[in-house]
């Protein structure tokens, strides 16, 4: 009996260890991929001009952002509700619309900085909290959620851009339908690249 | 400052029949219709009138000017700031704005320059509405204010303190433009944020709504705020 119950204690330590290490794992494979993603920042500040930083992002951002999940998150009960190539058109210009926006708001290099603060592990995913520095000043707190290898949420200074998503598209389908939606995604692309 | 306190207590009494608090960080509004019409006309009052004042603003004056007069209005806030931090029980945070209240004042030649903040005192702003929300009262309406812009009822006296303060502190020797150009830079200082919102904003109205909810949240929690973290969307697939 004794020895039925030192067995069974064993068998659980082994496996909460093994939990552990696996949470430990992806906790340091989220931290890694953000790093590469600061890096890639960096280059894109450095490029010579919109269309440059653009080109440099959008591989990057399909592997970095999940955004099939982010998609069918921010359209909530619309997303079941639409078909397989009215999903896939959403998809392919949510991707767009993120890269295009990063390429405009990481314009310019000037001294700015990223630092990796804490990894909590959540769930089943993991959140990167991080800084971004110009100088000695504090820019912003980012945190960076992840599942499953990849982001699909960013919260600056407390305000979630999947929470911003969600409530704006939530808005737009409700007074104008996806159609509008899809329409209005495709204008800010447009517009953002105009501003390059 | 006995005066502020007891204006502070009037605002309480007068927002005491509010039902507001932290609660879901998700907005209510239930006036929404009413909102988006002052939204659109503040938006219309902004890009004729203030816009064009404020980056008037930052072209001419020179940057640590700029800064300087920002830093006198936010010296004087520190008081509010100081009193709503000892109302909420953070006797850290109110005796620290006291004492940058001080050095500022002194040292800072009434406030120009921020010299606590240099000497490692970060300022946290505290104000009457997040004193009501730790207090524990509900959720409170989200009310877009015309030219004044995102609020809720709670953060209502926010507001009106903070226009009243100069005036309780320095008396009738508070001169009346100085509101305006605290006004305008407060404008100047929004300038990057407002057209990043443009930028980006599918829905301008609605992004403005959720940003300030959040943003709220943020300050009434000093930072670590309860963010919907979308983890359970997972346990569909």
């Amino acid at each position: 009996m004794l020895k039925n119950l030192i067995l069974l204690s064993s068998l659980i330590f082994s496996l909460s260890l093994q939990i552990h290490a696996k949470d430990q794992v992806q906790g340091v494979q989220a931290a890694r991929s953000l790093d590469d993603f600061h890096q890639l920042l960096v280059e894109v500040m450095k490029a010579a001009n919109g269309s440059e930083r653009e080109q440099l992002l959008r591989p990057q951002v399909v592997d970095f952002f999940d955004v099939p999940r982010i998609s069918r998150i921010s359209l909530g009960r619309t997303w079941k509700k639409l078909t397989i190539e009215q999903q896939l058109s959403f998809v392919e210009g949510l991707s767009e619309l993120i890269a295009v926006t990063y390429a405009d708001r990481f314009r310019s290099y000037d001294g700015q900085r990223f630092s990796i603060d804490e990894s909590e592990i959540v769930k089943k995913g993991v959140i990167i909290k991080t800084t971004i520095f110009k100088g000695d000043s504090e820019l912003a707190k980012l945190h960076y959620y992840f599942r499953d290898g990849r982001v699909f949420n960013v919260v600056a200074n407390g305000i979630s851009d999947l929470s911003l998503r969600r409530a704006e598209y939530g808005s737009v389908i409700k007074e104008q339908g996806f159609d509008a939606l899809l329409e209005q995604l495709r204008i800010k692309i447009s517009e953002t690249r105009a501003s390059y | 400052m006995v005066r502020v306190l007891v204006y502070s207590i009037v605002c309480f009494l007068l927002s005491g029949c509010l039902s507001s608090g932290v609660g879901d960080i998700r907005p209510q509004d239930p006036y929404e219709k009413f909102n988006r019409k002052s939204f659109q006309f503040s938006e219309s009052v902004d890009k004729k009138l203030l816009a064009p004042v404020a980056h008037g603003y930052s072209r001419i004056l020179p940057d640590p000017l700029e800064t300087g007069f920002n830093n006198l209005f936010a010296n004087i806030n520190s008081v509010p700031s100081s009193v709503n931090g000892l109302l909420q029980g953070q006797i850290e945070v109110g005796a620290r704005e006291f004492v940058r209240l001080m050095i500022n004042s002194t040292f800072g030649v009434a406030g120009f320059f921020d010299v606590a903040s240099r000497w490692g005192l970060k300022q946290q702003h505290e104000d009457i509405g997040q004193t009501l929300a730790v207090w524990g009262l509900k959720d409170s309406p989200y009310v877009y204010i015309p030219v004044l812009g995102p609020s809720t009822v709670r953060d209502i006296p926010v507001r009106l303190v903070g226009m009243s303060v100069p005036r309780l502190l320095i008396g009738e020797d508070f001169p009346g433009y100085a509101t305006a150009l605290r006004v305008v830079g407060q404008r100047a200082a929004m300038s990057e944020v407002i057209e990043q919102r443009d930028a980006n904003a599918i829905d301008p109205y609605t992004f403005t709504r959720d940003a300030y909810t959040q943003l709220r949240a943020f300050e009434i929690f000093n930072g670590d705020p309860p963010v919907e973290d979308f983890f359970d969307e997972f346990e569909d697939e």
